[in-house]
């Protein structure tokens, strides 16, 4: 409907009185932007205020993306790309900021590339991920665990990037609609006017550094809620009973925070373990000579900030000084200590020192052949764990699939830990505690490391996971108990394992998880830990449900065995799991970078190590990308030129006209 | 540079007005006041159309509606303050520079004239001015090759000129209503009012390839026949005067 017309009254289009012509213009369009972060030198990141416009251009292959690069392609005018991940390279990357005709990046994921993208992938992390923040920090020469990486999450860009990926009905729309006009624009063959052009509005507030941002309040801590848990309810730290750990890290991390997904690495890990401890509860464990303790670290990917915050926390005498507070303890007038303001005082039950031994599970779902590997940080110290693992594998009847554990130095090369291993945070403290991490590469992370396309189940070996999960669970059974008897029944659930996969990396409203939650519309959930909120920290949903499932099959039931509806229903430190009252060790800890302290008294954070995790997100205004007609700079001077034409016209008729009246008819 | 659109669709929208302004109107204090009259006349006759399209709701979406009724109103409003004028006419020619002027009520309906323009200029076409400062534009449909910034400006310089022509065209006609002369001025103002506006439309048209085109002809067309009629008729009130005072300076 044209409104090009009617001089007479208010040009309103029937249905929309009062509202402007803004949407007939633009079309602002939902995404998913890559957002700016800080540590405590530096930014990472995108930013972006308001850019100039750009053509869409659609580049479809590197010679495409090398042929506009060398400014083969259109004129001078300024181009918004839209490309595949395949084609967001470091070297693509810088060229096309260099141009100065680029004024941003969308980029098409999984959903959206060709199938023939998928072949020439690299990971988007660094050489050696969160290397200055793990156990070989100060080594010379550390071994180069991504030899193909790209660089890009840690690097900060000039051009504001945004992701587009069709996994539910707004983001098909909004891929749709960028496909059109894309399409609108090959067809008129960039240069016939008016095309279809973009622009983009990504603005950051934090700048500088963490200490920066954070003394002026533009920024917020990245962190999350770890879990623990063990089935010795009754744990204590003097009992004199050793730990036997099980971990994973549970978040992950890529590009685009809003789609992180990590399917690969490392749910999968996370998967393992949650099936090793549901094997180990239909034995009993509460009586074995050692403790069994499962944990879930929360930001691992910050510099492994969730299992050194453990660490710190269950190593260090802790002091409750009740001093005044800025703010109110978030857990109310419960809570057993207010400053330092805790959630509970159960993480002082585990005694750091009682660890005896470390198994992790890391990224365990894309093997070759069945085959996983065993890194250990010490050869001397941990082979006996490793060599304890084997046995269990071979005990395992694996006619369905092939399936091997391999110690990682097999080849005579001690590579030590891989980046992401939260046992880096317990070897820190105390180097000799015997641990294995257990992954699917031997030598490199792989080219889905950190990517955003590490989010579909396609390619990934369930079975092994099961697999794995029995001979992590038997071997562990071991070093609690020693009796190997009673270790044969311990078998994994694999239907467990392909549900858990399911639900936490495609649907997470899956039939699986309404046994815990009643829970409908959620699909996929985002796996970036998100930031801490020191005000009213709520557990997000991933570690909502590792908490529950956890508490679920370290439980003994209520004495008072009452069937419940919610929380409210039992008694004073139960639970309410699968409608049951239950009473359970498992609880949530606290996890940002160790770096920061939160200040209770002045209710700031502040950073008191740099040399820790320092890592803070930005505080931004809505992300803006939209997309509207543009006309050629031509026709925009000829509407100024035939402009003041007229008006100069106007002027000078007026002019001699006043005169010529003034003689002629004697009017003033 | 959607700034440079901006200040060319300014231009060519408001060119005639700006000089006109500048340039005449506005170094004579009787005129402005007489012109702030008749805009705020015009603002009432655009709110009393604005009230019937917002009760109109069914009506909303069929613009020949909305032009009859809104070209009714302005037209009823044209001739309220011709009466207005009649009434203070004899005070205003005593103010006025040349009291004994036959050509007082000629500039007096230009002024008004230019209020008209004015109002209805500034109403339909700043929010659409103000939209095209930003990168984006919409084409017209008729013409899709021009924007609708551009289109709409050339319509709203053409129309601030018409309502300047009407006016002085109306006024002859109302004070000379019995006679034919008078009465057919009348009837040309409200029939080509009708006829510019409903050429408009054509602006929009997806149908019709260039409407934008036609309109602007019809709209050129209709000022020049107006622009003619009131030529004719300040030529014959000159001679009149040149008849009964051969003497004047």
């Amino acid at each position: 409907m044209c409104l090009c017309l009617f001089p007479f009254f208010l040009l309103k289009i029937a249905e929309d009185i009062g509202s402007s012509l803004y949407p007939y213009i633009y079309t602002n369009l939902n995404n998913w932007p890559c957002v700016r972060l800080l540590n405590a030198t530096n930014t990472i990141g995108c930013h972006a205020p308001k850019t100039g416009s750009g053509v869409l251009y659609h580049v479809k292959s590197q010679n495409q993306m090398d042929d506009f690069v060398a400014g083969q392609f259109g004129s001078s005018d300024t181009y918004g790309i839209v490309l595949g991940y395949n084609l967001l390279t470091r070297d693509n990357i810088n060229a096309l900021q260099s141009t100065g005709r680029v004024n941003g990046l969308i980029v098409l994921l999984r959903e959206a590339m060709n199938q023939n993208d998928f072949q020439n992938l690299h990971s988007p992390e660094e050489n050696c991920p969160n290397c200055q923040f793990g156990l070989y920090a100060d080594d010379d020469d550390p071994y180069n665990w991504n030899p193909q990486g790209q660089n890009l999450l840690e690097s900060e860009f000039e051009i504001p990037i945004f992701g587009i990926n069709p996994v539910n009905k707004i983001s098909t729309q909004i891929y749709n609609f960028v496909m059109k006009t894309v399409e609108y624009n090959e067809e008129k063959g960039y240069d016939n006017y008016p095309l279809q052009a973009v622009d983009f509005e990504l603005f950051m507030w934090a700048a500088m550094n963490s200490e920066t941002c954070l003394r002026r309040g533009w920024c917020e801590a990245i962190g999350g809620l770890s879990v623990y848990s063990t089935p010795s309810v009754d744990i204590q730290a003097d009992d004199k009973k050793t730990i036997v750990m099980l971990t994973a890290g549970m978040d992950s991390r890529s590009l685009f925070h809003d789609l992180t997904n990590g399917a690969g690495h490392d749910v999968s890990g996370l998967v393992g373990i949650l099936a090793a401890a549901e094997a180990l509860s239909r034995v009993d464990t509460t009586n074995l000579p050692k403790h069994i303790l499962y944990t879930a670290f929360s930001a691992e990917s910050w510099g492994y900030a969730g299992s050194q915050r453990f660490v710190q926390d269950i190593s260090q005498p802790f002091t409750c000084t009740n001093e005044s507070r800025a703010v109110t303890c978030p857990y109310g007038s419960n809570a057993p200590c207010t400053n330092p303001c805790v959630r509970t005082l159960d993480f002082k039950r585990i005694n750091f020192d009682q660890i005896d031994s470390i198994i992790e599970l890391g990224s365990i779902s894309m093997t070759t052949n069945g085959e996983y590997w065993a890194h250990v940080d010490d050869i001397k110290t941990s082979e006996s764990l490793v060599a304890s693992l084997q046995q269990q594998q071979n005990t395992i009847n694996s006619n369905a699939s092939i399936f091997s554990i391999h110690p990682a130095y097999e080849d005579n090369v001690q590579r030590k830990l891989p980046p992401g291993s939260s046992t880096m945070s317990f070897l820190k403290q105390k180097q000799n505690i015997p641990a294995v991490v257990i992954t699917d590469f031997q030598k490199e992370l792989g080219s889905l490391y950190n990517s955003d396309l590490d989010d579909t189940l396609k390619g990934l070996d369930l079975s092994s996971i099961c697999q794995l999960a029995t001979t992590t669970a038997k071997t562990t059974y071991l070093q609690a108990q020693g009796n190997t008897s009673v270790a044969e029944q311990i078998t994994a659930n694999c239907t467990l394992v392909e549900s858990l996969m399911d639900c936490l990396v495609s649907n997470f409203s899956c039939s699986f998880m309404q046994n815990y939650f009643n829970v409908s519309g959620i699909t996929r959930i985002s796996h970036y830990s998100s930031i801490f909120s020191f005000r009213n920290p709520q557990p997000q949903l991933l570690p909502r449900f590792v908490f529950t499932f956890l508490a679920d099959v370290t439980s003994r039931s209520s004495p008072t065995l009452s069937s419940c509806a919610t929380i409210q229903d039992c008694n004073q430190g139960e639970y309410c799991i699968k409608k049951q009252c239950v009473q359970t060790f498992t609880n949530y800890h606290d996890a940002y970078g160790t770096g920061l302290k939160y200040d209770e008294s002045s209710g700031k954070v502040l950073i008191i190590d740099s040399t820790k995790s320092t890592w803070t997100e930005s505080t931004w205004n809505t992300p803006v990308f939209r997309t509207f007609l543009v006309t050629s700079k031509t026709q925009q001077a000829i509407e100024l030129v035939v402009g003041v034409l007229w008006t100069v016209i106007s002027i000078v008729t007026v002019f001699y006209g006043k005169r010529y009246f003034k003689k002629t008819f004697k009017i003033e | 540079m959607s700034l440079v659109t901006f200040f060319g669709c300014l231009l060519v929208a408001y060119g005639p007005i700006l000089s006109i302004f500048f340039l005449y109107i506005g170094q004579n204090a009787q005129y402005v006041l007489l012109m702030v009259s008749s805009a705020f006349f015009c603002l009432i006759a655009l709110l009393i159309s604005s009230v019937i399209w917002y009760f109109a709701k069914a009506a909303q979406s069929i613009h020949p509606a909305s032009i009859a009724y809104s070209i009714t109103v302005q037209e009823i409003f044209r001739w309220f303050f011709f009466l207005l004028l009649r009434h203070s006419e004899a005070g205003l020619n005593v103010v006025s520079a040349n009291p004994q002027s036959p050509f007082n009520q000629s500039t007096f309906s230009f002024v008004t004239g230019y209020g008209y323009a004015l109002t209805t200029t500034l109403v339909s076409y700043i929010s659409l001015l103000v939209e095209s400062i930003g990168p984006g534009v919409i084409m017209c449909p008729s013409c899709p090759q021009a924007t609708t910034f551009f289109i709409s400006a050339v319509t709203t310089t053409l129309f601030s000129l018409l309502h300047i022509i009407w006016m002085m065209i109306a006024f002859e006609g109302f004070s000379n209503i019995r006679k034919p002369a008078g009465a057919a001025r009348v009837i040309w103002v409200i029939v080509s009012h009708f006829g510019a506006s409903y050429a408009t439309l054509l602006n929009g048209s997806e149908t019709i390839k260039y409407g934008c085109v036609y309109a602007i002809i019809v709209c050129v067309v209709i000022l020049s026949i107006s622009i003619s009629l009131v030529a004719y008729s300040l030529k014959s009130r000159f001679k009149l005067a040149h008849i009964s005072h051969p003497h004047s300076s």
